[in-house]
């Protein structure tokens, strides 16, 4: 294991010891769901040919995410960094879950290292997995799954992101000036 | 823990002539160390990217020079200034860098093209040794899945995620490939 990812687990695992106590019920889902849709709005039209990783966390009261994203790739063969977003994350921080894109050629399934990769968190109180699919559907699955079918049959839709809103925005900023 | 903190904070860990672009671009954003790793590691991604994509990297530059330019977000405009600001510092040709200079090994590997079980991820299996990574490329992409390749490329430095890439060896960059009748041949490295 290289230092980058045995950072990974340290930060991973100082965010889990150094939280608050949090009962599992009273984890903020609903907040976190929030924050992760408008993480997608931001992102999800983005993410054609690359994809985007974040780690959900909360400081001082605040959700919010830290994100790497990875390199060009095609037809979905992504590789996410989640090295350099746990590296972002503050000291103190509880970490709340973790979300990706696929790219808009990409596939709608959760891969295996999807899985794995929350699977390896899943010890974390309140962690939440989210990816949104390439036509913008955001849906949470359970971290626990130990297996793609298992993963892909407990997911949860939560929202959509709009393919062409950066589209959007970049046109309505070019013709107002 | 110290050591790994002070690894953390250069994970770029770009050249010498390219340091000074990179922290000039990162300066834009202030001088939160967060902020800065982040901005370093998107412009070495762009950079390398620039190095395997060259003139294709056109339209993916655009997108990140757009949303650099008009993003609202602050932490977005960090990555996707990074990303374009890395890919103009190669694309300029000031500064004349390869992928040796970013750590990265030349190699040449002999195997069969695969896709991953449960994946869009592709890979190399050779003889002896876990499969390579084979990193989006073109050359890459017009590789026949099953098909044994004579591959001439670049090794990435350091492993992928064990946590979340544990059934692989490093990632595999190819410029060359040469088809062969078969993967008996062993990996040569």
């Amino acid at each position: 294991m290289n230092a980058a990812h045995t950072i990974t687990a340290a930060v991973l695992l100082l965010g889990a010891l150094t939280a608050p106590a949090i009962a599992a019920d009273d984890c903020p889902r609903e907040e976190v769901n929030e924050h992760v849709r408008q993480q997608f709005a931001l992102y999800g039209p983005l993410s054609d040919g690359r994809e985007y990783f974040g780690f959900v966390y909360r400081l001082d009261g605040e959700i919010k995410s830290a994100v790497s994203r990875s390199g060009r790739c095609t037809r979905g063969n992504c590789l996410t960094d989640t090295a350099a977003a746990a590296a972002l994350i503050p000291r103190g921080a509880k970490i709340l879950g973790e979300w990706h894109s696929h790219p808009h050629d990409g596939s709608a399934a959760l891969s295996a290292e999807d899985v794995r990769g929350a699977k390896n968190n899943a010890h974390i109180r309140c962690y939440s997995a989210y990816y949104s699919k390439p036509d913008g559907e955001i849906l949470s699955w359970e971290p626990g799954s130990t297996s793609v079918p298992v993963a892909m049959a407990s997911r949860v839709s939560i929202g959509h992101f709009e393919l062409q809103a950066e589209a959007k925005v970049l046109a309505n900023m070019d013709s107002s000036q | 823990m110290a050591s790994l903190l002070a690894c953390a904070s250069d994970p770029a860990g770009l050249p010498e002539k390219l340091r000074v672009a990179a922290d000039s671009g990162a300066a834009r954003f202030g001088n939160e160390a967060g902020a800065h790793r982040q901005y370093l590691d998107s412009f070495r991604r762009g950079v390398v990217d620039a190095l395997i994509w060259g003139e294709q990297i056109g339209e993916s530059r655009a997108a990140s020079a757009a949303a650099c330019e008009r993003g609202g977000d602050l932490q977005l405009r960090i990555l996707e200034c990074g990303y374009a600001d890395g890919v103009d510092a190669v694309m300029a040709g000031t500064a004349a860098v390869t992928l040796v200079d970013l750590g990265y090994r030349p190699s040449t590997i002999m195997g069969r093209v695969a896709s991953a079980a449960d994946s869009q991820l592709r890979l190399v299996e050779t003889t002896h040794q876990r499969p390579w990574l084979l990193l989006s490329s073109p050359v890459a992409d017009r590789l026949e899945t099953d098909a044994c390749y004579r591959l001439d490329g670049y090794l990435a430095p350091g492993a992928p995620d064990p946590l979340r890439y544990p059934d692989f060896s490093s990632q595999f960059i190819v410029f060359q490939s040469v088809p062969m009748s078969s993967c008996n041949a062993p990996a040569v490295r």
